[in-house]
């Protein structure tokens, strides 16, 4: 028999937060065990969790500092790399000012890291610090934290279970969140509606009773319309309108005009259709409404997520056992990574900058003299983009890929090598390392404690199982270094992982009664709000008040907006990107993963039998996409899945963003991804 | 008998999970894959036919079939004349000659059940689309939640008498 | 290694050879070689080995092969080494080559004579593996009535 050791972590990937038990032995992690009596996975793995023990040990795995030299990257110290990289900071700030660095934030890090990176920014005086939650659920913080207080989801995933009918807009759960699907399959066992609009037919909507195939961006006109039968046919539930909300009648207003006929011309959706979804989603006794980046990577970003907020409202279908509002979260941890304030307009636990007594709160708890924390936002990831080489001199990201994750990456590419200066913090040497200055080697998941938490708020303990390969350093020790080496120690008086979480339970009034030593207990995490040590956490949020000030819900009006670049006749199709379910964002780990990788090497163009006929394509022929940004190439891949005139292409794959839009959402500054007016030619010869 | 898999390619979601534990749990190799039929995916493995044709086939008799195993391979026996590959009607054997094992194929996960722990694809799979169940307890799911219409023919290429192990063991109820 | 006391000559028969790859997998010396080129199943053995081992003629499926004794000084007449090919067939589906004719021939006879259901065998053998699992989604999911039709 094995003598190896399970250490149960926590699965670096999506946002369900599933439970590894990683086998160890002599220091080495020798295989993967199924965590059967996990509350979370019930032993359940989707293949990137079965994958995960490729990345720990890949060969490409960063071993030590590595630093630009006109011959090539040579390896460096780690004292040199920190003692260079606090030069370089230390130069830009007196040249430039401090705002003239920016900091890149992980969804990947742990709470303490983020934390730990976001401090750093400020404590040298700037909030230019960002993730990428930017680039995924940015609106959902702007629309509905004035709505309901916090941009979070209401429930947890597993009480999909519970609900009759679940209305999924733009979102992809069976792919994206494989583990969490079971809990749908659940209620769909147990005979619950499932509503899916979405342009293509995906495998969530395989299962759906209804599918409304629109438009890609016009998902506002879609819900605007189901508001408006819903009022029309007074299926409002009007006790919890009037008990709990305010701003109803601006809102019956907005949608007075917007009936299912005009909604059918905008998305392409029937309105009998419409109709039925509304009649099913306000009827079901019990509902939730499930939304991702279908909705949230749109230029009315915001005022999407609004209506999907107005829905659920209206319905009565929030704040209970089996009815909520789940803005599913695409990666491990950012949930958490907005919580700690790893975001250039909020401190931590959502305080904006821009308010004086969270500003001073702050300055006192830090032990900052008072007014150095600036009042104005800083920048978000796309701005720091536009802004590097210009104002921005030095740019430090951490385990982020924006030359693959931001739309337009030939311009990202182009502003990053302007910088003075880049140190990119990551396990694998990603398309952004190569253009760096300094490349230091991070520890993955299984080689650093942390907290981390998921979708549904549960912040849930995930131990150090191993070492991390050669001098690889995890990211919490790198960012406490590198503040010692810019003189900042006594800002940063941390010797583990458990000490920074102590300070963020003083600082974040929801993480007040999660500590550590009762997170490494807890089987399946405690889900904040958790103020204080006896609080058994709030799985479910809202029951009785919303976080507002008055603890009433805000109902907003809805206004449609077109999106910016319609498909005419140089560009005529729709493209739209998305996940698929053997590859991750930017695909730096998924596409290292053999086991992955080869059964989904290529970047793939969905088209539609209709539209392949018209361009002389068959299944597997090469293709260009051509954008008004530029082109690439591509295996077109013939099915009946998506609609006539629209085109799907995942993004993990460097090419897909170079040509996506850089339009951002005015308020939430998520760009544009998931529109863009496209044209293909077909090229010679077959796929790779 | 129990311990044969059903497949329910209904409730499948194309999330690969089945085919990446088995490679885990075997060290590679694919014994279990997903066919795709117009984006649609149907699971396959080794339907542990009782008429087996790569049984049949064999000329060393290294393969066989009883009730409790399904079809099962004889490691000693086995030339590795790959001939059994051609004569799998569904494509789910393979023949690597100079790996070892050499028939790469779905042994029920024999490993794991003899140390008491399920099959891999089984206890992963997120939508409980591979199962262990028993017949009755299958059918009995599906006429409690009338969403997807209970249909059924068997499979083509096993007419008559050699379609009763795929008819009797695998997605059809 | 060993020096082999006694050498023998390989004898293949290479109208027997069904172009299976078992001799060449259980060869401990590893000396027959097989390779698919275009249309084509190319083998090569040596006219003369070291003698002691019949492993390829115990494997052999169709007895293709014949082992002599050959005397240890006799480098005089030494046989050259064997080279022969078969032809491979093309997947009816997909058109890919997959296996050699005469192996399908004989998969198909064997099968028919053995199996209950003559018929249903020149459904799947003359299709190519990957081709065979498509067809098998393609008919579990006609015959659950679960294949939709494209959006429109």
């Amino acid at each position: 028999m094995s003598t190896a050791i399970p250490v149960r972590t926590v699965c670096p990937y999506c946002a369900v937060g599933c439970h590894l038990d990683l086998l160890v032995e002599n220091g080495r992690v020798k295989g993967l065990e199924y965590a059967v009596d996990s509350p979370v996975n019930a032993g359940r793995l989707c293949a990137k969790g079965h994958a995960a023990l490729e990345i720990l040990y890949h060969p490409d795995r960063l071993q030590h500092p590595i630093q630009r030299s006109p011959s090539g990257w040579k390896p460096v110290s780690w004292d040199h790399a920190l003692e260079t990289a606090a030069e370089k900071i230390r130069n830009i700030v007196t040249a430039y000012g401090p705002n003239a660095l920016a900091f890149l934030s992980t969804a990947k890090g742990t709470n303490e890291e983020n934390y730990l990176v976001q401090k750093l920014a400020r404590v040298v005086g700037t909030h230019n610090v960002d993730h990428c939650a930017r680039l995924c659920h940015a609106s959902t913080l702007t629309g509905l934290g004035p709505m309901l207080g916090l941009g979070a989801a209401t429930n947890p995933l597993s009480d999909l279970s519970q609900s009759h009918c679940l209305f999924f807009v733009g979102s992809n759960p069976a792919e994206n969140h494989p583990v969490a699907f079971r809990w749908v399959q659940e209620a769909k066992d147990r005979g619950a509606r499932i509503l899916v609009a979405d342009p293509r037919r995906t495998p969530t909507a395989w299962i759906a009773d209804l599918h409304l195939p629109l438009r890609p961006g016009t998902d506002l006109a879609l819900l605007a319309a189901m508001l408006h039968v819903i009022f029309q046919e007074r299926l409002q539930d009007d006790a919890f309108i009037a008990r709990r909300t305010r701003g109803v009648e601006a809102l019956r207003a907005s949608v007075k005009h917007t009936d299912p006929t005009w909604a059918a011309r905008l998305t392409g959706v029937p309105a009998r259709d419409i109709v039925r979804a509304a009649r099913m989603y306000a009827t079901a006794p019990r509902a939730s409404l499930i939304y991702c980046m279908g909705v949230t990577q749109h230029v009315v970003g915001t005022e999407t997520v609004r209506a999907c907020a107005d829905l659920a409202l209206v319905t009565g279908h929030v704040g209970s056992l089996g009815s909520g509002l789940f803005p599913v979260r695409g990666q491990d941890n950012v949930q958490g990574a907005c919580d700690m304030g790893a975001l250039s307009g909020l401190l931590p636990g959502y305080r904006p900058v821009t308010d004086r007594e969270a500003r001073a709160f702050f300055e006192s708890a830090w032990g900052l003299p008072p007014g150095a924390l600036g009042a104005a936002p800083g920048l978000t990831v796309t701005e720091m983009e536009q802004a590097a080489g210009r104002t921005v001199r030095g740019l430090i990201a951490i385990g982020e890929n924006p030359v693959v994750t931001s739309p337009e990456s030939r311009k990202t590419r182009e502003s990053l090598q302007r910088l003075d200066f880049l140190v990119v913090v990551d396990l694998f040497m990603t398309e952004t390392a190569e253009l760096a200055h300094l490349v230091l080697p991070a520890a993955a998941w299984a080689e650093k404690s942390g907290s981390r938490t998921n979708t549904d708020r549960r912040v849930q303990w995930s131990p150090k199982a191993v070492d991390p390969p050669g001098e690889a350093r995890p990211d919490w020790k790198i960012v406490i270094d590198l503040a010692h080496r810019l003189g900042l120690g006594q800002f940063f008086p941390y010797g583990s992982p458990e000490d920074v979480l102590e300070e963020i339970r003083r600082i974040v009034p929801a993480y007040g009664g999660i500590s550590a030593g009762r997170l490494s207990q807890a089987a399946e995490g405690i889900a904040w709000p958790c103020p204080d040590e006896t609080h058994p956490g709030t799985p479910v949020l809202y029951e009785n008040h919303f976080a507002t000030e008055d603890g009433l819900a805000r109902l907003y009006p809805i206004e449609f907006r077109e999106p910016p670049e319609m498909p005419d006749a140089d560009f005529p199709y729709c493209l739209t990107t998305g996940r698929v379910s053997l590859h991750y964002n930017s695909g730096a780990m998924t596409r290292r993963s053999p086991s992955l990788f080869s059964r989904s090497p290529h970047l793939f163009v969905e088209i539609h039998p209709d539209d392949a006929a018209r361009e002389g394509l068959r299944h597997r022929d090469r293709v260009r996409l051509i954008t008004r940004r530029g082109s690439i190439e591509a295996q077109a891949h013939v099915t009946g899945s998506v609609c006539p005139g629209v085109l799907f292409a995942p993004f993990h794959f460097p090419q897909t963003n170079a040509i996506t839009q850089n339009m951002l959402d005015p308020s939430a500054k998520i760009p544009e991804f998931k529109t863009a007016a496209c044209r293909l030619e077909k090229m010679e010869g077959k796929g790779p | 008998m129990s311990g044969f898999l059903h497949v329910d390619f209904r409730r499948c979601t194309a999330c690969f999970a089945c085919e990446t534990a088995c490679r885990t749990a075997h060290g590679g190799g694919l014994r279990i894959q997903l066919a795709f039929v117009d984006g649609l995916p149907v699971p396959l493995m080794c339907r542990h036919c009782e008429q087996s044709p790569c049984a049949a086939v064999c000329p060393e008799h290294a393969l066989v079939w009883d009730q409790d195993h399904g079809v099962t391979l004889l490691a000693d026996r086995c030339t590795r004349c790959g001939l059994c590959a051609v004569a799998c009607p569904f494509g789910v054997l393979f023949v690597d000659p100079f790996a070892q094992p050499s028939v790469i194929k779905c042994d029920l996960c024999r490993a794991r059940r003899a140390e008491g722990k399920r099959p891999a694809c089984v206890l992963t799979c997120p939508t409980e689309a591979i199962t262990e169940e028993p017949h009755h307890s299958l059918r009995r799911r599906r006429l409690t939640t009338p969403v997807f219409p209970i249909a059924g023919k068997p499979p083509r290429p096993f007419q008559g008498g050699a379609s009763r192990a795929s008819r009797k063991r695998n997605d059809m109820v | 290694m060993r020096e082999t006391p006694t050498r023998q000559r390989l004898i293949i028969d290479f109208e027997k050879c069904c172009g299976c790859f078992a001799c060449a997998a259980a060869c401990p010396e590893k000396r027959i070689a097989f390779s698919d080129q275009g249309t084509e199943r190319r083998f090569s053995a040596p006219g003369v080995c070291s003698g002691e081992c019949e492993t390829c003629r115990k494997v052999c499926p169709v007895d293709a092969i014949v082992l002599e004794p050959f005397p240890l000084e006799d480098d005089e007449c030494h046989p050259p080494a064997l080279t022969w090919t078969l032809p491979l067939v093309r997947c009816r589906r997909c058109g890919e080559p997959f296996t050699t004719e005469k192996i399908r021939r004989m998969t198909m006879e064997k099968l028919t004579m053995l199996l209950e259901a003559p018929d249903a065998v020149s459904d799947w053998v003359p299709v190519c593996l990957a081709c065979r699992r498509i067809e098998e989604a393609h008919r579990v999911r006609t015959a659950t009535r679960t294949l939709p039709d494209p959006l429109r």
